[in-house]
C-alpha cells in the first residue's frame, strides 16, 4: 500500500482565483494518485476545526494543503509548523493551527506541507486570470517535490 | 465633559461591527450603540431574479446558518406556488433544520463562548480563542468540534455537501433519503447525546462562578418572540408566532407568520447597518413640539433560543422537557428567564431537543419515501417564508410579477431582532463595569461577551484580509484622543 496523503484545498470557485485552490488540489491528488499514493481529497471554502477529525481517521503520512495567494507569483511549497497562535480573525483557522489541533486533540504527526498558487484576482464570479492557470501548471512538479519528501 | 470608547472591530462573531460607549461629564456610561458596520445588500439586488433561485442565492448569506436561508426562502417559494409540499419532505426539511441548529450552536456554546467560560473572562485574550481552549481543555475542544460535526454531516448527508447545499427548493427537497444514509445518521447519534450532557453538566455546574454575569448581562424585561406549535410547543420549522411579556402573559397566541407585518416594525438608525425591528404594538407614539413621534424601542423583543424556550408551554421531548422545567427554576414562577447569560443554557436544551428529534424522525417509516417534491406554477404573486434559524426567527417575504421575478425582497433576519436587546445589553454592561471611565481588558472582553450570548451572526466574509485588532479609544466632547487601549 502507498503513502496515504490528505490533501485539502481551500477556495471558493465563485471567487475567481480563490478557486485556484481547489482546482490545483484536484491536479495535485491526480498526479499524487499516479506516483502511487492513497490519496484522499477535501475541499472546503475555509479550515474548520472538524478537518481534525478526518485526519485522525485517516491517519495519513502527509497533509498537504493547498491555497490560493496573492503572495507568490509561483507555486510555492512550504512545511507547516504546527502552533498554538490563534489567527487574527478566531473564528477562522490557519493550516499552522488546525496542525496544532490536529496533534494535541488526535495526536496526528503527519508531516504538513502548504502549497500556495499565485492569485490576482478575488472577485465575484466562475473562471480564473491567467496567472492563476498558469500556476496550476506547476500541480506535476509540486507533487514530485511531495513524493521525494516521504 | 464626555468622552466616547470604541471597540473594534468585536471579535468571535461572524461579521463586522463595533461598540462605542459614551461617557458623561463625570465619566459614568450614558449610553452605549453596537453598530454593525457591514453592507450586503441583499434584498436589493435579488429584486429582477427569480423566485426559484432565491434558496440558493439567499444562502450565501452565511456560511454558518445557510440552512436557515434555505428554509425560510424555500417556504417562501412553497407559499407563491400555493402548494403543500410532500409530508416526507416536510420532515426531511425538519432534519436537516434540526442538523443546523445542533452544529451552529455547537459552534457558539464549544468554540465561540467557551473560552470566555472555561478560560475566564480576564484570562490573556492572546489565549483566550479555541486554541487556548485546545491547550487547556482538550476534552471540551473535542467534544465541541465532534459535536459541531455532527450537525454538519446529517447536513451533508442530506443535501450532499455541509455548505450551501442546494437540496432545499420550493416544493420539496431535490432527493429522497437512502435506507444507508438513515442507517449512517443513526450511528451518529449516541455520542452526540453524549456530549450534549456533559456539556449542560459543565455549564450548570459553573453557573456559581457566574452569579455577576447572570445579574448584569442583559437582564432586563422584555418581549420574546418565537415560533410554537399549534398546542403551544416548541418549533423550529413551521408553526405559529408567539409573543410573551416580561410577567409571562401570552400578548400574541398563535399568530400565521404570513401576517408578520401586523405585528412587526422595522426601524434605522444613521450609526448602524443593521434595522431594529420592533412589536408595533408596544412602541408608544409620542407627541413631541407638535408633532407625533413613534418610541419604537418601547416594543424591544429578544429572539432565538432564550426566546424559543419562553414562548412555549413545552419542548415536547422528553430529556428536553426535563431541562427545561429546570431551566424554568432560573426565573420567578410563570415568568420569563429575563437573564440573557441564559442563552447559553437555552442554546443546550435546543441542542439536546434536536438530538431527540432527529432520533423520533429517522425511526419513522415514512423518511424514507420516495415522493418529496411537488410541482407547481405561480399561484401566489407574493409568498412569505418563516422558519426558526438558530439564532432566532427569520423571515424571507417576496413579491414577484406574473413570471415569477422578483420585484420587492424582505428579510429579517434574527440578528436584527435582537438589535435593540443587544444595545440595552452592551450598556448595562458597560454601566455597571465602568466606572470613571476606566476600561480594563476584562472590562472590554465582558462587554463583548454580551454580544456574544446572543450569537450575532452578521454575514460571513470569505477573504478579510490583515490583522484586525481591538481598539478602545476615548474622546474628549471636542473629538481629542485622550486615551488608547489596544489589543493586537
Amino acid at each position: 500500500m502507498g503513502t496515504a496523503v490528505l490533501v485539502i484545498g481551500i477556495g471558493n470557485t465563485l471567487r475567481r482565483d480563490d478557486g485556484a485552490g481547489w482546482f490545483f488540489a484536484q491536479a495535485l491528488a491526480t498526479q499524487l494518485q499516479r506516483a502511487g499514493a492513497a490519496v484522499h481529497l477535501v475541499l472546503q471554502q475555509q479550515l474548520t476545526p472538524e478537518l481534525a477529525i478526518d485526519a485522525a481517521e485517516l491517519a495519513p503520512d502527509q497533509i498537504v494543503f493547498v491555497d490560493a495567494s496573492l503572495d507568490v507569483t509561483e507555486a510555492t511549497l512550504t512545511q507547516v509548523t504546527p502552533s498554538h497562535a490563534a489567527p487574527a480573525l478566531d473564528h477562522r483557522l490557519d493550516a499552522a493551527a488546525l496542525m496544532a489541533l490536529m496533534r494535541r486533540l488526535y495526536g496526528v504527526r503527519a508531516k504538513s506541507w502548504l502549497v500556495q498558487t499565485p492569485a490576482i484576482d478575488f472577485d465575484h464570479g466562475e473562471g480564473l486570470s491567467e496567472k492563476a492557470q498558469e500556476g496550476l501548471r506547476a500541480a506535476p512538479t509540486i507533487a514530485a517535490l511531495l513524493v521525494g519528501k516521504r | 465633559m464626555s468622552r466616547t470608547i470604541l471597540i473594534d472591530p468585536v471579535t468571535r462573531i461572524e461579521g463586522h461591527a463595533k461598540i462605542t460607549i459614551h461617557l458623561d461629564e463625570d465619566g459614568q456610561v450614558a449610553d452605549a450603540r453596537f453598530h454593525v458596520t457591514e453592507f450586503r445588500g441583499f434584498e436589493k439586488f435579488c429584486e429582477g431574479r427569480s423566485f426559484w433561485e432565491m434558496p440558493g442565492i439567499t444562502a450565501r448569506i452565511c456560511g454558518i446558518c445557510p440552512v436557515s436561508h434555505l428554509m425560510a426562502s424555500a417556504k417562501a417559494g412553497d407559499a407563491i406556488l400555493g402548494i403543500h409540499i410532500p409530508p416526507t419532505a416536510a420532515k426531511l426539511r425538519r432534519l436537516m433544520n434540526w442538523a443546523q441548529i445542533v452544529q451552529s450552536h455547537a459552534l457558539s456554546f464549544f468554540h465561540l463562548s467557551g473560552p470566555d467560560l472555561l478560560l475566564g473572562m480576564d484570562s490573556d485574550p492572546a489565549k483566550r480563542n479555541l486554541m487556548g481552549l485546545v491547550e487547556k481543555f482538550p476534552d471540551v475542544a473535542r467534544n465541541g468540534i465532534r459535536l459541531r460535526r455532527f450537525g454538519q454531516k446529517v447536513i451533508e448527508i442530506l443535501g450532499g455537501r455541509s455548505v450551501h447545499p442546494a437540496w432545499v427548493v420550493p416544493g420539496g427537497v431535490r432527493e429522497p433519503l437512502s435506507d444507508e444514509n438513515r442507517s449512517k445518521i443513526r450511528r451518529m447519534l449516541p455520542e452526540a447525546f453524549d456530549i450534549v450532557g456533559l456539556a449542560l453538566d459543565v455549564l450548570k455546574d459553573s453557573f456559581d462562578q457566574f452569579r455577576d454575569e447572570e445579574a448584569m448581562y442583559g437582564n432586563f424585561p422584555s418581549l420574546y418572540m418565537g415560533l410554537v406549535t399549534p398546542d403551544g410547543g416548541l418549533e423550529h420549522y413551521d408553526g405559529l408566532l408567539r409573543v410573551v411579556d416580561s410577567d409571562g402573559a401570552i400578548l400574541e397566541p398563535g399568530l400565521p407568520p404570513a401576517r408578520f407585518r401586523e405585528i412587526l416594525g422595522e426601524a434605522v438608525e444613521p450609526w448602524s447597518y443593521l434595522k431594529f425591528p420592533f412589536y408595533k404594538p408596544a412602541a408608544i407614539r409620542e407627541a413631541q413640539g407638535g408633532r407625533s413621534t413613534l418610541h419604537y424601542p418601547a416594543g424591544m423583543y429578544r429572539v432565538g433560543p432564550l426566546a424559543r424556550l419562553n414562548v412555549c408551554d413545552c419542548a415536547g421531548t422528553p430529556r428536553a422537557d426535563a431541562e427545561l422545567r429546570e431551566f424554568r427554576r432560573l426565573a420567578p414562577r410563570g415568568r420569563p428567564v429575563a437573564n440573557s447569560f441564559h442563552y447559553h443554557y437555552a442554546r443546550l436544551i435546543e441542542i439536546l431537543y434536536a438530538l431527540e428529534r432527529i432520533a423520533e424522525t429517522i425511526d419513522d417509516p415514512s423518511i424514507t419515501d420516495k415522493r418529496v417534491r411537488a410541482h407547481a406554477e405561480v399561484n401566489n404573486m407574493i409568498g412569505v417564508g418563516v422558519s426558526e434559524a438558530p439564532r432566532g426567527t427569520l423571515f424571507h417575504e417576496y413579491h414577484i410579477d406574473e413570471n415569477g421575478i422578483l420585484q420587492k425582497v424582505n428579510l429579517i433576519i434574527a440578528t436584527g431582532q435582537n438589535n435593540l436587546a443587544m444595545n440595552r445589553t452592551v450598556k448595562q454592561i458597560a454601566q455597571y463595569h465602568i466606572k470613571d471611565g476606566k476600561v480594563t481588558e476584562g472590562v472590554l472582553n465582558r462587554i463583548e461577551h454580551g454580544i456574544r450570548l446572543y450569537d450575532p451572526c452578521l454575514s460571513c466574509s470569505t477573504h478579510a484580509v490583515g490583522q484586525m485588532p481591538m481598539v478602545v479609544e476615548v474622546y474628549d466632547a471636542g473629538g481629542k484622543l485622550i486615551d488608547r487601549v489596544k489589543r493586537e
